[in-house]
């Protein structure tokens, strides 16, 4: 067992979502947080820009829009975004103990570092909110650059935490924290999300200039091409995007780019929409200097948070089938648990009890119901989104035991399967009966001769997940 | 040292940043607790606009609610580097009312910044308004406090998690303990925040002359001493009901005599301050002082009533120490004093009354 996963805890209660997928509740909140926070980055240093600006002659409006664009900011960005912050810590807790608590323990010193870098922000946001019509120029000046330098430093610490979930690089030898932080993915996806900041702040500020009665239609088109200006390193997304793209693992690479439909879509969705907003900006305010009005400016922004949801939605599925990658798969077995947990079974240290045992005509139906809520509702409602008696519903009975048995090879992004053979009969018997609308009557199964198939499945698909368990394959077939 | 056993110089480092960040939390928090309930009582009878503290205090609450649940984020973090399993358990027990603090805490903060914008109190109709958002915000706050109880009082008692789980509601709303503990922080939150307001009116904070001073004086001292009587009580009421926190506070003396000591320095310097009808600085800070001997006392001896979880996580933290970045934690927070206090010098400077009307550049 690695250094890094031997003192994760076994077992925590786990809470019923009913038909809602864990993964849509924490994607959610996730999304809104990262797009609110993204426009608090870049807000900052739009308004740095914008008050030098000002200050230098250069656009004699800019300071107006400063106090509007910052109470935005103050009112959405220092309450929503501070607190879908710390409500993404707490549905983390809720959707997986587990993966929060690696992460906390590898990287609490670099969470630490951001909440000084917080606390920059907020002293020299509520700093320049309060004073800033008493400040000399200056002060002003300064106090915008450590509030753009602080909600960037944010940025930056944090991409570190989120870029070693999905490519941990050396640390799953080494285990240094700088390892996992400055991993393969971290510049390139450092980079797109500060475009994304710039693009995200331009858009809300184009829609608060055009909502500035005292501005009139010429200030406001010189204003709008400004931020179109600032809007320019768009033009580099395609770069980092790229970048990114090639610093993924090879298996992951595959999912988003054909592999898995529903991420190729999302990853066309996102780059579709990030193509049009940057198309905009770059040839419509830049080159030829279009007017953009507040409804435009809306339209764009909605589609940008289409493009954010898209973006991290591929994101975060790309590392299936781990929520740490080569480290703690989703349902939150680690690599070398799953080998013990097929000997001992998933239940042997599971100490909450079932709420509802009453409602399952037999023993096997409430064990099939415990190996659900330990191995599969991370990612699946039983009916519903990602549903498991959709998915597996219709399959005959030795199909469900088979493909279960050997989950990494029935689907690449599944994790294996971390239990006994009884109790993946159990939940094979469990999906049956919930897929046959759960009727009063049901008979246990305990053919030995089902458990001993089942048995040799899960030897046979070995406790490797599937690029690994193919590496090895090859590599004995070549000897 | 042996397996289980706690290795004491990491957990002692993790458990004083933790009692050092939620020090430094409490005192927002209280702030904000006490500070919802004076604006309420203020909007409700009307005088919004004519008390002083009232008006102080709707001018710098949003912001203060801000640093509240900025300066939560540590004690967060270290929470879960000390004691995670009974952190997220609870936490997954209480599941939706606990989760249930994040709208509850945004819709307070707009509720507070409705009662901040001033011309809402212009008319009849528009008070009564500042008066229901003032009101809920404090009840809101009160909910938050509750969730923040039952979070820790569920996380201290392992035995029962099995049990509360397959109840599917872990609710404490039966537990004596659990409302002598919100009691304790209701009253405890008085003294610190006529501390924080004396000082803030001291400071000028709302143009403050010595009438208001005066007035103010009189008001904060009386809502102190009650504070720490109230307190007092609750405190004697939680140990009844809690025997743990009773060892707890037997077992480190100097902590329990930091509490008494505490209460005692701010029963004086209040008592002092509202004879003579002011706010000197000498008193305030005594007072100042006897709140933070009793925020310290008080969050040590709660935090021995769980120390012993730290065995099982004994080895976690050992885990963790060699974990790269506590320098780097060390030299950012070094930088970051230096910012924010760069911040409040420059900004001290230039709104100082010598340098008004200066023309700004």
């Amino acid at each position: 067992m690695s250094a890094a996963t031997e003192f994760l805890p076994a077992v925590y209660p786990v809470n019923d979502y009913g038909p809602l997928m864990k993964g849509f509740v924490i994607g959610g909140l996730g999304i809104f947080h990262v797009f609110l926070a993204q426009f608090a980055i870049g807000g900052g240093f739009l308004m740095w820009w914008f008050e030098w600006l000002g200050q230098s002659g250069r656009e004699p409006a800019a300071r107006s829009v400063i106090d509007s664009v910052f109470r935005v900011l103050i009112l959405l960005s220092f309450v929503i975004g501070a607190l879908t912050g710390v409500g993404m810590w707490l549905t983390a807790i809720q959707v997986s103990p587990q993966t929060i608590g690696l992460m906390v323990d590898e990287f609490h010193w670099v969470w630490g570092i951001e909440w000084i870098f917080f606390w920059v922000e907020i002293v020299s946001g509520y700093a320049f909110y309060r004073y800033a019509d008493r400040l000399p120029a200056r002060t002003r000046l300064g106090l915008l650059a450590i509030y753009s330098v602080a909600g960037f430093g944010s940025l930056f610490w944090i991409n570190g935490i989120l870029s070693w979930q999905l490519t941990p690089g050396d640390w799953v030898q080494s285990h240094s924290m700088w390892d996992g932080f400055f991993n393969p993915t971290f510049w390139p996806s450092l980079g797109f999300r500060t475009v994304v900041c710039f693009v995200l702040a331009g858009l809300g500020a184009a829609i608060v200039v055009n909502a500035m009665p005292s501005l009139d239609r010429e200030t406001r088109a010189r204003l709008i091409n400004r931020i179109g200006a600032f809007m320019l390193p768009v033009a580099t997304m395609p770069l980092f995007g790229a970048w990114y793209l090639a610093a993924m693992p090879a298996d992951s690479r595959s999912w988003i780019m054909g592999g898995s439909m529903t991420m190729t879509m999302f990853l066309n969705i996102a780059a579709g929409a990030s193509v049009l907003i940057g198309g905009y900006a770059v040839i419509g305010l830049w080159r030829q200097k279009l007017y953009m009005n507040g409804a435009t400016a809306t339209l764009l922004a909605a589609i940008a948070f289409g493009a954010t949801g898209a973006g991290e939605y591929v994101r975060e599925g790309a590392r299936k089938p781990y929520s740490v990658r080569e480290t703690l798969f989703s349902n939150a077995t680690t690599p070398a648990q799953v080998a013990s947990l097929r000997a001992t079974g998933v239940l042997a240290n599971d100490p909450y009890p079932l709420r509802d045992a009453e409602r399952y005509p037999t023993q096997q139906l409430r064990t099939g119901r415990l190996v659900y809520r330990n191995l599969c509702s991370a990612c699946h409602a039983v009916s519903g989104m990602n549903g498991l008696t959709e998915a597996l519903g219709d399959w005959t009975i030795e199909q469900k035991r088979m493909n279960v048995a050997m989950l990494q090879w029935t689907k690449g992004f599944m994790p294996p399967f971390a239990g006994s053979a009884t109790e993946l009969e159990a939940l094979v018997q469990y999906i049956s009966w919930e897929h046959a609308k759960r009727p009063q009557e049901w008979p246990e199964s305990n053919d030995p001769e089902a458990l001993a198939a089942i048995q040799s499945w899960l030897d046979r698909a070995g406790v490797l997940p599937a690029p690994q368990a193919q590496q090895r394959a090859a590599a004995e077939e070549a000897r | 040292m042996s397996g289980d056993s706690i290795d004491l110089a990491p957990a002692g480092m993790y458990l004083w940043l933790y009692l050092t960040t939620l020090v430094l939390h409490l005192a927002f928090v209280h702030y904000c607790f006490a500070g919802a309930f004076v604006l309420a009582s203020a909007a409700i009878r009307g005088r919004m606009s004519t008390d002083p503290i009232a008006q102080v205090v709707r001018e710098w609450l949003p912001s203060a609610v801000s640093c509240a649940i900025t300066a939560g984020i540590a004690p967060l973090l270290f929470v879960q580097v000390l004691y995670p399993k009974s952190f997220y358990t609870a936490n997954l027990l209480l599941f939706n009312r606990w989760m249930a603090i994040l709208p509850v805490l945004i819709v307070a903060f707009y509720a507070l910044y409705l009662v901040k914008a001033k011309h809402y109190c212009a008319t009849r109709g528009a008070r009564r308004t500042v008066a229901a958002a003032a009101t809920l915000a404090a009840g809101l706050l009160v909910y938050v406090a509750w969730a923040f109880v039952e979070n820790h009082l569920v996380g201290l008692a392992p035995e029962a998690w099995a049990e509360l789980y397959r109840g599917g509601n872990a609710s404490l709303v039966d537990s004596p303990a659990a409302w002598a503990r919100l009691a304790m922080w209701f009253f405890s939150a008085f003294p610190v925040f006529a501390v924080l307001m004396g000082w803030q009116l001291r400071l000028g904070a709302g143009g403050a002359d010595d009438r208001v001073r005066e007035e103010a004086a009189r008001r904060l001292s009386a809502s102190a001493l009650l504070g720490v009587t109230g307190a007092v009580g609750a405190i004697a009421a939680y140990a009844q009901e809690q025997p743990e926190f009773r060892l707890a506070a037997q077992r480190a003396p100097m902590a329990s005599l930091a509490d008494v000591t505490g209460l005692c320095l701010s029963v004086v310097a209040w008592w002092l301050m509202r004879g003579r009808r002011a706010l000197p600085t000498g008193l305030l800070a005594l007072a100042g002082v006897g709140a933070l001997l009793t925020m310290c006392g008080m969050a040590f001896v709660r935090e021995l009533m769980r120390v012993e979880m730290l065995h099982g996580t004994g080895a976690a933290i050992r885990a963790a120490t060699p974990r790269g970045g506590g320098v780097a934690f060390l030299a950012v927070a070094l930088i970051g004093v230096l910012t924010v206090a760069w911040i409040i010098r420059a900004v001290a400077r230039a709104i100082s009354p010598t340098r008004a009307g200066r023309p700004t550049p």
